[in-house]
């Protein structure tokens, strides 16, 4: 009962890996080094941004599994390719004042890991990540 | 991906625009400049013809021939002598000029005679040389190399991006298949104008065997015509063909320079394809057929 009435309340601003934390690449950053990052940071979702931080989109570990069983081209040849040829354009976010009641909801409804978190001006400020929100629920349970 | 065009030459020399629907654009003239009778012979043959066909071009030539595989070939002509007959060429007939540069100390001089500079295919990774072609300020005629995959040019393109240069013509000479022997994928014409920039293509580079009798290069000059003009269908924006009044006594690469005498033949069939292509683009729209 705590956690429905207080934790979901919270905004997902106070939860959320920032850029030093998550995989944020520009848009003509190759295939390549986008999953370096994701597997630096072990966070199956990159967010791929222009100069001024907007979202352009994403690609994530599902995006990657699907790659793999369609692509026809050489391996060498995806890898060169920029990111944003192969990113989902039109990716599913939430804003940084929604609170994590609204975020969960999005998580379950769509399957997914990650957010991307934008602000008021659809600039990423970061991502939230599921096991960041499982983490705080299991600690507030304590 | 949205095409650029580029556009070669300033002062007293006819602007060349290539890129887009632009017409197909020559660039050629003897591999290595041996002196400046020559480069004018030649200069004057290949303006005559290309002004017959009403069709842009661009002299090149080069002083140093730095990637012979012996040192008893010829080097050229050093970059003083070289790039004074340039200008020489560049004055008294108005067209724009390509050349190389092997050592980035020539670069600047270069720069200042050359209304294109090229960066070998040999060299086309070295950032050294990538850097020194983008201060220049002069459009960057840069060729794959042989051993470098299409898709992968992207990443020195991306280098002279960085050097804050933006006007670059990628071309295309053959790629290995296996030893002294290139073969040509005319996909590569397709993948390198996936970057945005105009494509060429360099039809007797291309018929090259590297370095096959010895110590120097043969050639089966023969297929220069058929490559030609699939890869005008392919879509290229310039042709690239070095050519020579004599080529057995030519002074570099005499396996596989153009003789002067066929020149004429080729660009006409050329031209024809390019106009022939760029019809068919109006009439059936640019190619959509999508990748997956």
């Amino acid at each position: 009962m705590y956690i429905k009435n207080n934790l979901l309340k919270e905004k997902v601003k106070n939860l959320i890996l920032d850029f030093s934390e998550s995989a944020v690449v520009e848009e003509k950053t190759i295939l390549k080094v986008t999953l370096e990052k994701m597997i630096h940071f072990k966070i199956g979702m990159a967010c791929i941004v222009n100069k001024k931080k907007i979202l352009l989109g994403v690609i994530t570990d599902g995006d990657l599994r699907r790659k793999l069983i369609n692509n026809q081209k050489p391996w060498s040849a995806l890898l060169n390719d920029d990111v944003i040829d192969h990113c989902k354009k039109k990716p599913i976010v939430i804003n940084e004042n929604d609170n994590l009641n609204k975020a969960i909801n999005i998580i379950r409804k769509y399957k997914i890991w990650d957010l991307p978190v934008l602000d008021k001006n659809n600039r990423l400020v970061g991502i939230l990540h599921l096991h960041n929100l499982l983490e705080l629920i299991m600690e507030r349970k304590k | 991906m949205k095409s650029k065009i580029i556009k070669v030459g300033t002062n007293k020399v006819r602007q060349v625009t290539i890129g887009k629907k632009n017409p197909l654009v020559f660039i050629g003239g003897p591999c290595a400049i041996e002196n400046k009778d020559h480069a004018f012979y030649m200069a004057e043959k290949i303006d005559k013809i290309c002004k017959l066909l009403n069709m842009p071009w661009i002299y090149k030539s080069c002083y140093d021939k730095d990637c012979r595989s012996s040192l008893s070939s010829f080097h050229g002509v050093g970059a003083e002598e070289g790039l004074r007959i340039l200008e020489e060429v560049r004055n008294e007939f108005g067209i724009p000029i390509v050349s190389d540069f092997s050592d980035t100390s020539d670069a600047e001089l270069t720069g200042d005679v050359c209304d294109l500079i090229q960066v070998p295919a040999y060299l086309c990774r070295q950032t050294s040389i990538l850097r020194a072609a983008s201060l220049t300020g002069k459009p960057i005629h840069l060729k794959k190399g042989q051993f470098m995959s299409p898709w992968n040019m992207k990443n020195s393109v991306r280098k002279i991006e960085q050097f804050n240069n933006h006007n670059i013509l990628l071309t295309d000479r053959g790629t290995f298949f296996g030893y002294n022997m290139l073969i040509n994928d005319m996909r590569s014409l397709t993948i390198m104008a996936e970057t945005g920039y105009p494509v060429c293509f360099d039809a007797t580079h291309s018929v090259q065997m590297p370095t096959s009798m010895g110590n120097i290069s043969g050639g089966q000059r023969e297929f220069i015509p058929s490559l030609v003009r699939a890869a005008v269908a392919c879509g290229i924006n310039a042709l690239f063909m070095e050519v020579h009044n004599n080529p057995k006594e030519a002074l570099s690469d005499s396996n596989t320079v153009l003789d002067i005498k066929y020149l004429k033949f080729i660009l006409s069939q050329a031209k024809d394809l390019h106009n022939i292509r760029l019809e068919i683009q109006k009439k059936y729209g640019e190619d959509n057929v999508h990748k997956e």
